[in-house]
């Protein structure tokens, strides 16, 4: 695939299936809280709430990754697929990693901070793998 | 200087303590609900966090120098504000979209313009790839 937005707009929707798949498990098993302040029970029809809304911004901000993957593709070491999991290695340290960070010691919202954490890697690590095999800059 | 390590530990230092003043007065004077905590725990929380993710920043600059468009205080500006996009506004949008609130995700927009831009600036006039 040579088209970078379109390579990223697909490794986003398909990297949203394995976020809310593995949130709705851990949050199932007690492992993580919903955030303060919203609904108190992880029930499923909020999830298909959740899964609409994150499947979203997956595409979208996976079509605007996508962008910075073909305009940074020479800059980021290696090649193929291991390129693309570098790269949404990145993305998730600068993203969930940096905010969950602000989230959990100065908003005090711990919760929110471990669901963006532990969701994002899921998403990142999936997206990058999708986006390195689907789109190789000639 | 050319310690980019340093150069974005020192860049981080000036945008946290500045942005925990900002957030603070805008808190004092009611124009908008930001953070619980007293003056002293925002300020320490935000200057460290902005201090280790400034560094993490840092590096980040010096490997992608050359694709930073323009010089001087833009190049910082640039990428002060690339930074505000993947972290602030992206992680912002899920914040209030998926785990609804909006409060923080616009606490994550506005806070993050200032913090990101002043860190970015900051960083331009103290480190210089040669």
């Amino acid at each position: 695939m040579k088209n970078a937005i379109l390579a990223g707009a697909i490794a986003g929707a398909v990297a949203d299936i394995p976020v809310i798949a593995s949130v709705y498990v851990l949050a199932n098993m007690g492992a993580i809280q919903p955030p303060v302040g919203t609904m108190e029970i992880w029930t499923p029809s909020m999830f298909m709430l959740l899964g609409v809304a994150h499947l979203a911004l997956d595409i979208f901000w996976g079509m605007i990754a996508g962008a910075a993957y073909s305009y940074l593709y020479n800059m980021i070491p290696s090649k193929g697929v291991v390129k693309g999991l570098i790269f949404g290695f990145s993305i998730w340290v600068i993203k969930d990693v940096a905010a969950g960070s602000y989230l959990a010691l100065t908003m005090m919202q711990v919760n929110s901070a471990i669901i963006l954490i532990i969701g994002g890697f899921v998403m990142w690590i999936v997206y990058g793998l999708l986006l390195g095999y689907l789109y190789k800059k000639e | 200087m050319k310690n980019v390590v340093f150069a974005g530990a020192i860049a981080g230092l000036i945008s946290g303590i500045a942005c925990s003043f900002i957030g603070y007065t805008v808190t004092s004077l009611r124009l908008y609900e930001f953070t619980p905590g007293s003056l002293i725990e925002v300020i320490v929380s935000m200057t460290t966090l902005t201090v280790i993710f400034g560094i993490i920043f840092s590096l980040i600059y010096a490997r992608f120098y050359s694709l930073i468009p323009d010089e001087g205080w833009k190049k910082g500006l640039y990428f002060g504000l690339m930074i505000w996009l993947i972290k602030d506004i992206a992680a912002g949008s899920y914040a209030a979209f998926v785990a609804r609130q909006p409060g923080i995700g616009i606490d994550f927009i506005v806070g993050g313009l200032y913090m990101w831009v002043i860190y970015g600036v900051a960083l331009c006039y103290l480190y210089k790839k040669e």
